[in-house]
């Protein structure tokens, strides 16, 4: 019987990310990052994820060639936990025999849930009401109505704040709790300096204030930029929280528990269930980045704290015990 | 006074940008590029009012061209705004006022002339024909 599980992430990025369009798109910078088509805010593809967590996790089990587009050369696909987990394709005898088997996690897309923005009173994160609930946020004493002008602030102020070059007058004051197991010292370091405004300006927010780069081709001899080389990018600017879900759906209920020290892994981390070795993927991504850029300071996310957890059908739970520093019930 | 009669804002973007590209024919087109994708990023990071600030006070015939059709681009959305006079304290007023006082207006008008500074600015590199493409590149 097939078992589904829920895991929602909540991730923050340590550097720019720039996952591209791969120019696709027509915009202010050469090469644009991929958005959301209704309301065009920058996301983080769960295809990024997913191959990004395959090829780490495949590195730690020590089997790299259990990424990429075919595991030919995988001796036994249905016993390596990285094939079993993500899916292969296995041609043998010339082509002829093909054994193909569809992953048993699904990685969805990471949304942005808060945003980082200068303003006269320093660095401020930006989110929406909706955002942060569906992210499994807890946001206390939100008026019934309120204006489009208005913002809505985790500190005490009543003069009007700029977010970036935008001006919104102070809406009154909420309260924002993330997930008890998400309540480490990233999440604190903002948590008093949250700005919450309408979902319609979101958007225009965030356009205004993502991270553009400028490059240049070098010429080796010279030493002097190339002519036409000039070249401009944008990235999801670092501190950036987003959240993405991953759904368990383990069709074939034969994964083989894989033990501490097995093959290349970590002497504390075993792997007992298919999000086991998607969670070590996922998390190599804060040592090895994903996107564009990634040797040259891009691409870095942690995941913040534990993700929450639920089996289809119940309420969500923790993953795990409330972790870090300052970890508190909400 | 408000017209109700439904406008197409990404032809209006288009029919601008092309006059741009019209207007300075007789400049380089990696220097009318330039022109627009600077005021596409003042626009962008620092707001309508700042990009015309930038081409009043930084650009110089390019930037006139831009700035003239912005404004027009701007007369030509239903909110009655009367295109100013051809003076920078008066255009700057106009904005100001007129532009940035109403928060949905003003993202819409932000909108509209980052689709136009776009085409225009692929408008310029359409028109250098001899150019090698840029993006892709590495440094």
């Amino acid at each position: 019987m097939a078992i589904y599980k829920r895991r929602r992430y909540l991730f923050m990025t340590l550097d720019p990310v720039h996952i591209g369009t791969g120019g696709y798109r027509l915009g202010r910078v050469d090469n644009s990052i991929v958005r959301e088509p209704g309301t065009r805010v920058p996301k983080i593809p769960g295809t990024s994820l997913h191959g990004a967590a395959r090829s780490y996790a495949a590195q730690l089990y020590g089997t790299p060639e259990a990424a990429g587009q075919t595991h030919d050369e995988i001796e036994n696909p249905d016993k390596n936990p990285v094939c079993y987990t993500f899916g292969y394709i296995k041609k043998s005898n010339n082509g002829q025999d093909v054994k193909a088997y569809s992953g048993v996690v699904n990685v969805f897309d990471a949304h942005i849930v808060l945003f980082p923005v200068h303003s006269l009173v320093g660095p401020v994160w930006v989110g929406t009401v909706e955002r942060l609930r569906e992210a499994g946020f807890e946001v206390s004493d939100v008026p019934r109505e309120w204006a489009k002008d208005k913002v809505l602030l985790t500190f005490e102020r009543t003069d009007p704040l700029n977010l970036g070059w935008l001006m919104l007058n102070s809406g009154g004051q909420v309260t924002v709790n993330a997930p008890t197991n998400c309540q480490i010292d990233r999440w604190n370091a903002i948590k008093n300096k949250i700005a919450l405004v309408h979902e319609s300006i979101f958007s225009h927010i965030v356009n205004s204030n993502l991270e553009v780069r400028t490059s240049v081709s070098i010429n080796p001899e010279t030493g002097a930029a190339e002519d036409k080389a000039l070249f401009t990018y944008e990235a999801i600017p670092r501190a950036t929280f987003l959240t993405a879900e991953v759904v368990l759906d383990d069709y074939r209920a034969k994964f083989e528990p894989v033990p501490p020290n097995k093959n290349s892994l970590p002497s504390n981390a075993g792997w007992q269930s298919p999000l086991d070795v998607l969670d070590a993927g996922l998390r190599l991504i804060e040592w090895l980045g994903v996107g564009g850029m990634g040797t040259r300071g891009f691409g870095r996310i942690a995941i913040v704290g534990q993700p929450q957890e639920e089996d289809y059908g119940q309420q969500a739970n923790a993953a795990q015990s409330p972790c870090g520093e300052g970890a508190t019930t909400p | 006074m408000t017209n109700t009669t439904s406008i197409n804002l990404d032809y209006l973007a288009a029919k601008y940008a092309q006059t741009i590209i019209q207007q300075t024919q007789n400049k380089k087109a990696s220097d009318v590029e330039n022109t627009m994708t600077k005021a596409l990023g003042v626009l962008q990071e620092d707001g309508v009012y700042a990009c015309f600030l930038y081409l009043l006070a930084r650009e110089k015939e390019n930037g006139a061209v831009v700035v003239d059709e912005m404004l027009n681009l701007l007369s030509s959305l239903p909110f009655g705004w009367q295109k100013p006079t051809n003076n920078s304290n008066e255009i700057l007023r106009f904005i100001n006022e007129q532009v940035t006082k109403d928060l949905e207006r003003l993202l819409l008008a932000r909108e509209v002339l980052e689709q136009m500074l776009i085409y225009a600015r692929y408008g310029a590199k359409a028109r250098d024909k001899g150019g090698s493409e840029a993006s892709g590149a590495s440094s």
